[in-house]
C-alpha cells in the first residue's frame, strides 16, 4: 500500500466513524466497553459498526485504564470477530491480533502461507503480520519465501521483516548487488544491510555511487546512507569517491541525485 | 507459493512438545517422579531450542501446572517465583500462579510474588484454557493470570489464618536459593569457576573496541551482568543495565569506581551492533568508559554460556527465553558470585564486589569460620565421662589410669559449653537463612546430654560426637564473605 493508498483508507474510515452515531454510554467506561466488545463479536452486525467498536476499543486502550483489566475479553471478542468478518475488518482485526501476538493469529497466518486455502490474508498482506513477533522463529520461512515467493510484493515483505534477523545479511547482499532485482526490494536491501552490518554497507554504497550504470534510485540511496551515516574516518582522504561524486553531480539529470550529492560533496569538504 | 516440502524443513518439530506431554502425563499418573520435571524448566534445555518464545512460554507453563497437581517440589520454587517476579506472559504467569499452590508450606513471604505478577499482567493477561495443552481460553469458560493470581493470594491468605495458631516455623520461607524475599536475589558462591576457556575470548566493547576477555577483566574485580538489546520484558534486561547503572554510582560514593569494573554481555552479539550497546547504556544511565564497558563476542556467546553457566535459548539467532543473572569476577577474572534467576539487589552486589576488594576482612572471615569450626569439633571431644578421661589420658600415655580423678564438676561445664555452642549455631544459621547446622548441633547436644548422659544409651555420646562435629563444619561452610 502506497502513501496515497493509505491516506484515501484513513479518509475513508475517519468518514465511517463520523457517520456512525455517538454511543450511549460514553467510550472507555466499563459500559462502553462492554458495548464495544459485544458490537465487535456479533458477526450478524454491520461492518462499519463493527469497525467503530474496534476503533473506540483501540482508543481506551490509550484513554482508559478499563481497558487493561479487560484485555482477556477484548482478545476473545478479537479473536471470535476473525472468523466472522471479511475484508477491511478482518484485516483490521486480525492485525490488532498479530501486534498483541497472539499464538492462534500467528499460526493461522503461517499456515496461510503454505496452504492458500486457509489463509486469512494474502500473503503480502500476512508476512508484515507475521513479522509483528521478532520471536515468533519464522525467518527460516521467510527467507524460504524471499528465495521462492508468491509474488513479488510478498517477497519484499519478507525482506522487510528479515531486516531484523541478523543471520540474514547475505541474503541481503546479494539482492542489492543483483540489478535484475527490483528497486522496491534493493531498497530495503539496502536499508537491512545499513542496519545490521553498517561497515558491509558503506563498502557497497560507496561501490553503487562509482558505478555509472547503477540506477538514480540507488544511486540516491547510496549517497543518502553515506552523508548521513558513514563515520569520517571512512570518509576521510578516499578522493576516489569524491571525484566520483563530483562526476556523478555533473552529470546527473535527476534532481534528487544532484542534491544527495551535494549533500554528500557539503559533508566531507567542510 | 512456498512448496510444502519448504515449510516442513524449517519448522519447528513436534517431537519435543510431545515429549514434554507424555512426560507431564506420567508424571501426573505418578507424582513421586515429579522431581523429573525440575529440569524442563531450566532455559538451555534441549526442548526449546529453536522455538519461538510464545511456543517456550507455553511448554514451560504446561509443566508448572503438573506442579499444581501433583505438589511443587522446593527445587522447582525458584522457578515459580522468578515467574512471578518477572514474568509477562499471560499463560505463563497464570500456570505460575496456579502451581504455587502446590507448595507444601504457603508462607507470607510468597504475597510479595503474587502482588507483583498482578502488577506485570495489567495490560497483559488473556483468556486461559488449561485443560489441554494448546487450549485457547474462551469466555465462560476457562480463566485468566488474573484470576489465578487472586485464588492464590486467597490460598495464602487462608493458609495464614489457619496457621496462625501453628509455629511460625510452618509458616517461615523455605530455605536455600530459591526463596530470597522479593528483589533480593541470594548471591551463590561459584565454587570452581570454569573461565580459563574464554580468556582469550575476544570481546567488542560499545565504541568498537577488541580485546580478548582476561584482559577486560584481569587485575580488578569486576561486576558482570547479560542481557540483550531486544529483549521485550522489562522487569529484566532493560531493568538490569538501569540498575547496573546505579550500581556505578553506589561505587563512585564509595570510592571504588575506580577499583572495580562494570560491563555487560549481550546475548545477541549478531545483532547488538557497538552502536546500538552505546545507546542502549547511555538511555539506561550508564557511565561507559575503559572500566565500564558494554560488550559483545563477534564469535558467538556459546563459549560464556559454557563457562558461566548461562541460562539462555535461543530460537534461530534470537533468545527465546533467559533468566536473570548477574555474576562477580574476581581479579583473575573468575567468577566468585553469582546473582540469577530472581532479581538482585544493588547494594548487595557491591557488598560482593567490595568483600573481593578487602583481603584483611577475608582473612579475618576465615578465621572466624575456622574458629567456629574448631570450637564445635572441641566441644565434640570433650571428655564426658570418667571412660573418656581414661581413654584420653591413655591415648596420651599417661601412667596409672585409675589413680586419674573423674572430676563430676566438668558435667555441668560440658552441658554450659554445649548449650552455648547450640546458641552460637543458632545465630549464625539465622543469619545465613540456613539452620542445617544447627539442627545437626541440636541433635548432638541431645545425644549427648539427654540420651547419654541422661538415660545412658550405649552409643549415643558417640552419635552426639559426630553429629556435634558435622554440624560446626556445615554450619561454619559459606560463612566467608559478607
Amino acid at each position: 500500500m502506497d502513501a496515497k493508498e493509505y491516506r484515501d483508507q484513513v479518509a475513508r474510515e475517519m468518514a465511517a466513524a463520523k457517520a456512525t452515531p455517538a454511543p450511549a454510554v460514553p467510550r472507555g467506561s466499563d459500559a462502553g466497553i462492554d458495548a464495544a466488545l459485544k458490537v465487535l463479536a456479533d458477526g450478524g452486525a454491520a461492518d462499519d459498526a463493527r469497525i467503530a467498536a474496534l476503533t473506540s476499543l483501540k482508543a481506551a486502550a490509550f484513554a482508559s485504564t478499563n481497558l487493561a483489566a479487560r484485555r482477556p475479553e477484548y482478545l476473545a471478542a478479537l479473536r471470535a470477530a476473525v472468523d466472522s468478518s471479511r475484508g477491511a475488518l478482518q484485516h483490521r482485526v486480525v492485525a490488532t491480533l498479530a501486534r498483541e501476538k497472539d499464538a492462534s493469529t500467528q499460526q493461522r497466518l503461517v499456515d496461510g502461507l503454505t496452504d492458500p486455502s486457509r489463509a486469512l490474508l494474502p500473503p503480502e498482506e500476512a508476512i508484515p503480520l507475521i513479522g509483528e513477533d521478532v520471536k515468533a522463529g519464522v525467518y527460516p520461512l521467510l527467507r524460504a519465501i524471499v528465495a521462492k515467493p508468491p509474488n513479488d510484493a510478498a517477497r519484499v515483505a519478507a525482506l522487510r521483516v528479515l531486516a531484523a534477523d541478523a543471520t540474514s545479511k547475505d541474503v541481503f547482499e546479494k539482492v542489492l548487488r543483483d540489478k535484475g532485482e527490483s528497486a522496491e526490494a534493493r531498497k530495503v536491501a539496502a536499508a537491512a544491510l545499513q542496519s545490521l552490518e553498517p561497515d558491509a554497507f558503506h563498502e557497497h554504497a560507496r561501490a553503487m555511487v562509482l558505478d555509472p550504470s547503477e540506477t538514480e534510485d540507488m544511486h540516491a540511496a547510496s549517497l543518502s546512507a553515506l552523508t548521513h551515516f558513514a563515520g569520517d574516518a571512512a570518509l576521510a582522504g578516499d578522493d576516489e569517491l569524491q571525484k566520483g561524486v563530483d562526476a556523478l553531480h555533473a552529470r546527473t539529470a535527476s534532481p534528487v541525485v544532484k542534491r544527495s550529492a551535494r549533500a554528500f560533496l557539503d559533508r566531507v569538504r567542510r | 507459493m512456498v512448496a510444502q516440502a519448504v515449510f516442513e524443513a524449517v519448522a519447528p518439530a513436534t517431537e519435543g512438545v510431545e515429549r514434554v506431554k507424555a512426560l507431564v502425563a506420567e508424571v501426573r499418573a505418578h507424582p513421586a517422579r515429579r522431581g523429573e520435571l525440575v529440569p524442563l524448566l531450566r532455559e538451555e534445555s534441549a526442548i526449546y531450542r529453536g522455538r519461538s518464545t510464545g511456543e517456550t512460554h507455553r511448554m514451560r507453563g504446561w509443566v508448572l501446572l503438573a506442579f499444581a497437581d501433583v505438589g511443587l517440589p522446593d527445587d522447582a520454587l525458584s522457578f515459580v517465583l522468578e515467574e512471578l517476579e518477572s514474568g509477562h506472559d499471560a499463560y505463563a504467569v497464570g500456570a505460575a500462579a496456579r502451581a504455587l499452590r502446590g507448595h507444601p508450606a504457603p508462607s507470607p513471604a510468597f504475597v510479595p510474588f503474587v502482588e507483583r505478577a498482578l502488577e506485570n499482567v495489567r495490560g497483559r493477561d488473556d483468556m486461559l484454557s488449561f485443560e489441554e495443552y494448546g487450549d485457547v481460553g474462551l469466555p465462560g469458560r476457562g480463566t485468566t493470570a488474573t484470576r489465578e493470581l487472586r485464588a492464590t493470594l486467597a490460598w495464602l491468605e487462608a493458609a495464614a489464618v489457619a496457621q496462625a495458631t501453628v509455629t511460625t516455623a510452618s509458616t517461615a520461607m523455605p530455605t536455600g536459593d530459591c526463596c530470597a524475599p522479593l528483589g533480593r536475589a541470594p548471591a551463590r558462591a561459584i565454587p570452581a569457576p570454569r573461565v580459563e576457556a574464554v580468556g582469550s575470548l575476544v570481546l567488542e566493547d560499545h565504541a568498537g573496541r577488541a580485546a580478548p576477555f582476561g584482559e577486560v577483566f584481569r587485575g580488578r574485580p569486576s561486576i558482570v551482568a547479560f542481557f540483550y538489546t531486544r529483549c521485550d520484558n522489562p522487569r529484566k534486561c532493560s531493568l538490569t543495565i538501569a540498575k547496573l547503572a546505579r550500581v556505578q554510582r553506589l561505587l563512585a560514593e564509595a570510592g571504588l569506581g575506580g577499583r572495580v569494573r562494570t560491563a555487560a554481555i549481550t546475548y545477541d552479539p549478531a545483532y547488538d551492533s557497538p552502536a546500538r550497546l552505546r545507546v542502549y547504556a547511555e538511555a539506561r544511565g550508564m557511565r561507559l568508559d575503559d572500566d565500564h564497558r558494554m560488550l559483545r563476542a563477534p564469535g558467538g556467546v556459546e563459549p560464556l554460556r559454557e563457562a558461566f553457566g548461562l541460562q539462555v535459548g535461543f530460537v534461530g539467532s534470537l533468545v527465546n527465553r533467559h533468566r536473570t543473572e548477574l555474576f562477580v569476577l574476581d581479579a583473575r577474572a573468575r567468577p566468585v558470585f553469582a546473582f540469577a534467576r530472581l532479581e538482585w539487589d544493588e547494594e548487595a552486589v557491591v557488598a560482593r564486589a567490595r568483600w573481593l576488594l578487602a583481603p584483611p576482612g577475608r582473612v579475618a572471615a576465615a578465621l572466624r569460620a575456622a574458629t567456629s569450626a574448631l570450637a564445635g569439633v572441641a566441644i565434640a571431644f570433650f571428655p564426658k565421662c570418667p571412660m573418656c578421661w581414661a581413654a584420653y589420658l591413655g591415648v596420651f600415655g599417661a601412667a596409672a589410669v585409675e589413680r586419674v580423678p573423674y572430676a563430676p564438676w566438668l558435667l555441668p561445664v560440658l552441658a554450659g559449653t554445649l548449650l552455648v555452642g547450640l546458641a552460637a549455631a543458632w545465630r549464625r544459621g539465622r543469619r545465613r537463612g540456613s539452620l542445617a547446622g544447627f539442627y545437626l548441633t541440636a541433635g548432638g547436644t541431645f545425644a549427648i546430654l539427654a540420651l547419654g548422659l541422661g538415660l545412658g544409651v550405649p552409643g549415643a555420646p558417640i552419635a552426639g560426637i559426630v553429629l556435634n562435629a558435622a554440624g560446626a563444619l556445615v554450619g561454619s561452610r559459606r560463612s566467608i564473605g559478607p
